[in-house]
């Protein structure tokens, strides 16, 4: 079993949980998602929390499959970070995922100077290119799950448009200048 | 992927009364249940027919994903279903599903005793 490593000088550390991994099947999803319980549970880390990181996790790599039109699939990627300040500990876990795919804006037919706006309608639920209303569910879920509990962050970076939100700073979006060419979605909780 | 195969024991007979339906065990498909694609491959392997009790006593990873695709096909082809033995932070997940669904009155989640 590893440990994050103490340091006195309170530097952050990092223990990786879920190594890079590429993706581009729903079955390489459903091999990530099946390595999360045993990753979590040998170092001490909950239930609810390997749940909640499954959904992050799954649900932003099954819109990579399904929408992002990538050559070469997506990249995720989960691990456990702390901070410590004045002898203060908070454990932290960090999901990344991202693809260079079409981006969001192109995977809802609109241009990629409306990169912004396209993230705001995706993180509404039931915003979906497939035409089924029953799809559109996964940013829209993501979005709940940190807004839901304290300590939770999630951002999604698409072309030039650019998306956060959490309990604390609720929604926020802005236009930048630097062009992320796909999707990158990343959340961080407190263990 | 064996799961699949072992489909005809995982459906049997639920209570041994044939009127009662059939039951189903989710462990015996896997802990972690991410997909739409897994969710149709387990759905197609259900009865249509009769009523059905799903047990998902060990199951620790439900995708919302998944848990849309599976209820929606599920209720699809049993008009009475109960969803038995969730962890807590799964029955909520659960339920949502269920009521964007609008699935309420034909699927049940049974309280943890």
């Amino acid at each position: 079993m590893h440990d994050l490593d103490e340091d006195p000088r309170g530097v952050r550390r990092i223990l990786p949980l879920l190594t890079v991994r590429s993706f581009r099947s729903e079955t390489d999803v459903e091999r990530m998602a099946d390595e999360l319980p045993d990753l979590f549970f040998d170092h001490g880390l909950s239930k609810s929390l390997v749940q909640d990181t499954a959904t992050v996790l799954a649900e932003a790599a099954n819109n990579v499959v399904q929408h992002a039109g990538s050559a070469v699939g997506g990249f995720a990627v989960v691990q456990q970070r702390y901070m410590q300040s004045q002898g203060l500990r908070t454990d932290y876990i960090e999901i990344a995922v991202a693809d260079p795919g079409r981006g969001i804006a192109e995977s809802l037919g609109r241009e990629p100077a409306d990169a912004e706006a396209a993230i705001i309608d995706a993180v509404k639920e039931g915003t979906t290119s497939t035409g089924d209303r029953h799809r559109g569910i996964g940013l829209h879920e993501l979005s709940d799950l940190v807004e839901g509990s304290p300590g939770r962050l999630l951002e999604i970076h698409s072309d030039h448009g650019f998306y956060q939100t959490g309990q604390s700073i609720g929604p926020d979006s802005m236009t930048v200048a630097n062009r992320f060419r796909g999707t990158a979605v990343t959340v961080v909780m407190v263990a | 992927m064996p799961n699949i195969v072992h489909t005809c024991n995982i459906l049997s007979d639920y209570d041994s009364k044939a009127e009662r339906g059939h039951s189903m065990r989710m462990i015996d498909f896997g802990r972690s249940f991410a997909t739409r694609e897994k969710a149709k491959r387990i759905a197609k392997e259900v009865p249509e027919r009769g009523s059905l009790v799903i047990d998902f006593g060990d199951v620790v990873v439900l995708s919302p994903s998944f848990a849309d695709e599976f209820i929606g096909r599920i209720a699809a082809a049993s008009q009475d279903v109960t969803l038995e033995h969730l962890a807590p932070e799964l029955e909520e997940l659960m339920a949502r599903t269920v009521e964007r669904r609008g699935l309420s009155t034909q699927v049940r989640i049974a309280a943890l005793a």
